[in-house]
């Protein structure tokens, strides 16, 4: 069953990559900033959540394929930093917690056809790294109570990709997701870390290097969604420059060494492309 | 078609984005949640502690969530937290405020007159406000009180205090004040009185949040500096109120062969403190992993020395009948050794 499967899959992308509609660039470049609102709770650390402001870099360029002008090998890399604070808490305890994330991506698409003009469907597979730290600034040596304690994890995953572009004059409308269907990495155990530094930095960063998770989908679920419009600002014989703006929207639910993790994110970016033909 | 395919993203973005329930809203049935649960899934000491977590939970709930204020759910969580007799479950309100256990042992404090009378000088070529020298003044004695682990310690100055100390038939290690601090500062002090790699202690961590799911004990190992040889006779003065990281000093240092503990029970605190944020911005501390010595022994319920001797204050005068044992102690075994 699940031969015959791989069977019609492979059967189906060939098929597409003959008579998809061909990319009419060969390469791009991507620059873009953004801004955007966050949920994010960690049971290890922050239980009942935190609110807060989301900043974020990324870069992506990509190139098409020489033997395959359908396919696309993508290259990403997408930073995140994000100031949470609960507002409106009487307690001075109330501290902000900084949170940063890295992600580094490398993903091969294929234009599936449609019969409908200006629109394409991309499908693919990606392979990412992704790195996410959390602190608090009282986790210093000045509080022993009331320290409330960083947290980490990191990963590289499979994911799946997907998208639906749809061109109309100099507009570029584009809609997609991306989902990782495994995740292999460290995560946090639920109260076990390494239990003193003085003395001993080797082995606790041997601990933290090593891989100690191996997840499914189940229970690792993240949904990376976005919606945007690319608006053509310049046309040459050799490039085009476009104006983006995305709207992303990224959703985390995850239980991993019993310790849950959710986090809902939500953001505008303004980027400019450069396309190469 | 167009509209359909389309659609299908912004459909997806719409049911994944129904969510409201990451960040907890700041009522007090939800302040309470987050406590009781928090210390379901995470606090260790249960047993030892003797406490029925699911008869509090249908005490108190009701009585939280009727709360009007701040003031009165701070005063009903305090009520539950008192009755662990822990000190390292504290649960604070602002940087100044909180609810916690302290313990009624006695109340030590250090006289410079006590140690001019039973023969010590202050040796004052380091001085620090937790780490206080004395030499006898007519023996091979010295005198080290280390009164608290809660700050940034600088080992290599306690090096060079000791390696000048003439401390070559005996030292009084006074620990007797020190409430604590950080495990790296009570591992670095034990490790100057040993040689090579010793398993300082056992550690068992919460594997779920199940009661007692804890894991096999995982040997803690740490590296000896050997800066006082295991020659020097060694007395650690203990009490009530050595706790936390200093419980765990004693314990390290019992199971060498050359030291011999004085005093009373340590005060127990077998576990680091993890500390959480609740809805409201106050702030749950407990401990979260369980402790053995080197030879099994459960840290928590504190340590009981090989000589016990109640400290007992004599107000206004200068007697400290745990140091006099230390010195006749000292004594006998130098002049066994002669």
């Amino acid at each position: 069953m699940t031969y015959r499967l791989f069977c019609s899959i492979c059967c189906f992308l060939f098929s597409i990559s003959i008579i998809a509609q061909r990319n009419d660039y060969t390469q791009f470049r991507e620059w873009s900033g953004g801004i955007g609102s966050m949920d994010y709770m960690n049971a290890a650390a922050i239980p009942s959540g935190l609110p807060g402001t989301v900043y974020r870099l990324e870069y992506r360029s990509g190139k098409i394929s020489k033997r395959n002008a359908n396919r696309i090998f993508e290259f990403a890399a997408r930073t995140d930093y994000a100031y949470m604070l609960r507002r409106g808490l009487s307690t001075d305890l109330n501290k902000p917690y900084y949170h940063g994330e890295v992600k580094l991506e490398a993903i091969c698409r294929q234009n599936i056809p449609v019969p409908i003009p200006n629109f394409t469907i991309d499908a693919g597979l990606g392979f990412s790294m992704n790195m996410l730290a959390g602190y608090n600034p009282t986790c210093t040596y000045e509080n022993l109570y009331n320290e409330v304690y960083p947290y980490g994890n990191w990963f590289v995953s499979p994911d799946m990709h997907f998208k639906i572009n749809y061109q109309a004059n100099k507009f570029i409308f584009k809609g997609g997701f991306n989902a990782p269907l495994l995740v292999a990495g460290y995560f946090q155990e639920f109260q076990n870390m390494p239990y003193y530094s003085i003395n001993n930095f080797g082995s606790v960063v041997k601990y933290y290097i090593c891989p100690n998770t191996f997840a499914f989908i189940t229970d690792y679920f993240r949904f990376d969604g976005f919606l945007s419009a690319m608006y053509l600002l310049k046309n040459s014989d050799k490039s085009q420059l476009h104006i983006k703006l995305t709207y992303s929207y990224e959703s985390l639910n995850s239980t991993i060494h019993y310790n849950s993790e959710q986090k809902q994110k939500q953001m505008l970016s303004v980027g400019l492309v450069i396309r190469r033909k | 078609m167009k509209r359909l395919l389309f659609f299908i993203p912004i459909l997806l973005f719409t049911v994944s984005s129904c969510r409201d329930d990451i960040v907890v809203k700041n009522t007090p049935e939800n302040v309470f949640l987050a406590f009781w649960n928090t210390m379901n899934d995470r606090y260790v000491y249960f047993e030892e502690k003797k406490i029925n977590w699911d008869s509090i939970y249908t005490i108190y709930y009701p009585k939280a969530v009727a709360a009007k204020d701040e003031n009165e759910l701070f005063s009903i969580m305090s009520e539950i937290v008192v009755q662990f007799k822990d000190s390292h479950l504290y649960l604070a309100k602002s940087s100044t405020e909180g609810a916690g256990y302290l313990s009624d042992s006695t109340s030590y404090y250090y006289l410079v007159p006590i140690m001019y009378y039973y023969g010590f000088m202050p040796y004052a070529k380091y001085y620090d406000q937790y780490f206080t020298t004395y030499q006898y003044a007519t023996k091979n004695y010295a005198y080290v009180s280390y009164s608290s682990f809660a700050f940034k310690q600088d080992i290599s100055f306690v090096i060079s205090t000791l390696d000048s100390l003439n401390l070559r038939d005996g030292l009084i290690l006074d620990i007797r004040n020190n409430g604590g601090g950080y495990l790296d500062n009570a591992l670095e002090l034990a490790s100057l009185f040993y040689a090579g790699e010793h398993t300082v202690l056992y550690k068992t961590p919460k594997m779920s949040p199940k009661r007692n799911d804890f894991s096999n004990p995982i040997p803690v190992k740490y590296t000896g500096r050997n800066i006082v040889p295991g020659t020097v006779p060694i007395i650690l003065l203990t009490e009530a109120r050595t706790y936390s990281a200093g419980n765990l000093f004693a314990y390290i240092m019992k199971d060498l062969p050359n030291c011999i503990t004085v005093g009373e029970r340590t005060g127990g605190g077998g576990s680091p403190i993890m500390s959480e944020y609740l809805p409201n911005g106050w702030v749950l501390n407990y401990p979260y992993i369980k402790n053995f010595s080197s030879k099994g022994v459960n840290m928590e319920n504190g340590l009981e020395p090989n000589v016990h001797v109640n400290y007992v204050l004599y107000k206004d005068t200068i007697i400290d009948i745990q140091l006099k044992k230390a010195i006749s102690i000292l004594d006998s075994i130098n002049s066994r050794r002669r």
